[in-house]
């Protein structure tokens, strides 16, 4: 185990997005695709509060503070939708909820 | 930082990231992401950012956290809701494969780029003085404009998720 450097966080990052990705392509539950979301921008975060040690700035870590707002936002207005599609249609499985694709 | 500190939570935030997306429960998951967010806020703190180690715990752990298990319970999915949302084994077989072909050529590409020692950094990096002196001078505006999106999205989740008549 040698010293951590901001590679090391490079490659956690991208597991954590890659294993977002996986979620929100892969399964079918509305829930669980926004869970994967929040996933994915938590490794984006990561990722640049990393790059913001690095080179010893604080912008890096501005940009995390605002999309941790912006997901905030987000999680809050994609429930709100989730619990009006329930309403509508008694589900949340996204493979029924196809209305705009077909 | 600690070696040691850093393989553990890295090591709990990617095993319970593949709970988030493994888990047929909707519940199961957020307790994955609760687990999740909180090691990654513990790597915050690691990297000098205990501003964002705070807020992380308060607004993700606590708020998005909880505000995600309030509906998992308002929805109160059925046993055969949940088996609709089961995983296909096809599908989710293909997008395994493709997310891994995508992080392989990620990492391939950045394996290679030597980016040099970390940058010496004052004591107080990252504390909430460091964080107030940029985020009310250099990005007021963004600010406001932050401001603005958290007021328009809660009168949005209002609306939309009030009972129409």
């Amino acid at each position: 185990m040698g010293e951590i450097t901001t590679n090391h966080f490079v490659i956690l990052a991208t597991v954590l997005f890659a294993i977002g990705t996986l979620g929100v392509l892969g399964r079918r539950g509305a829930i669980t695709v926004l869970m994967s979301i929040e996933l994915m921008l938590n490794a984006v975060n990561l990722l640049l509060i990393a790059g913001s040690r690095q080179w010893g700035n604080l912008d890096g870590q501005m940009l995390a503070f605002f999309v941790i707002a912006i997901a905030a936002v987000e999680a809050a207005v994609g429930l709100a939708i989730l619990v009006a599609i329930f309403r509508a249609k008694e589900s949340v499985n996204l493979d029924e909820l196809s209305a705009l694709y077909e | 930082m600690n070696p040691i500190l850093f393989w553990i939570l890295a090591g709990i935030s990617v095993i319970s990231a593949l709970f988030v997306v493994g888990k047929r429960s909707p519940l199961g998951s957020a307790l994955g992401l609760a687990i999740c967010l909180s090691s990654l806020a513990g790597l915050f703190a690691a990297l000098s950012a205990p501003f964002l180690f705070i807020i992380q715990i308060l607004v993700y752990a606590g708020a998005v956290i909880v505000l995600i298990v309030f509906v998992i319970m308002l929805l109160n999915l059925g046993r055969d809701d949940l088996r609709e949302q089961a995983i296909q084994k096809g599908k989710f077989g293909v997008s395994a494969l493709l997310c891994v072909v995508a992080a392989l050529l990620v990492l391939r590409l950045t394996a290679g780029a030597s980016i040099g020692r970390a940058a010496e950094i004052p004591a107080d990096f990252g504390t909430i003085e460091r964080i107030a002196d940029v985020l009310v001078t250099r990005y007021v505006l963004p600010l406001e404009i932050i401001a603005v999106i958290l007021l328009v999205g809660i009168l949005g989740a209002v609306v939309m998720a009030k009972r129409g008549e």
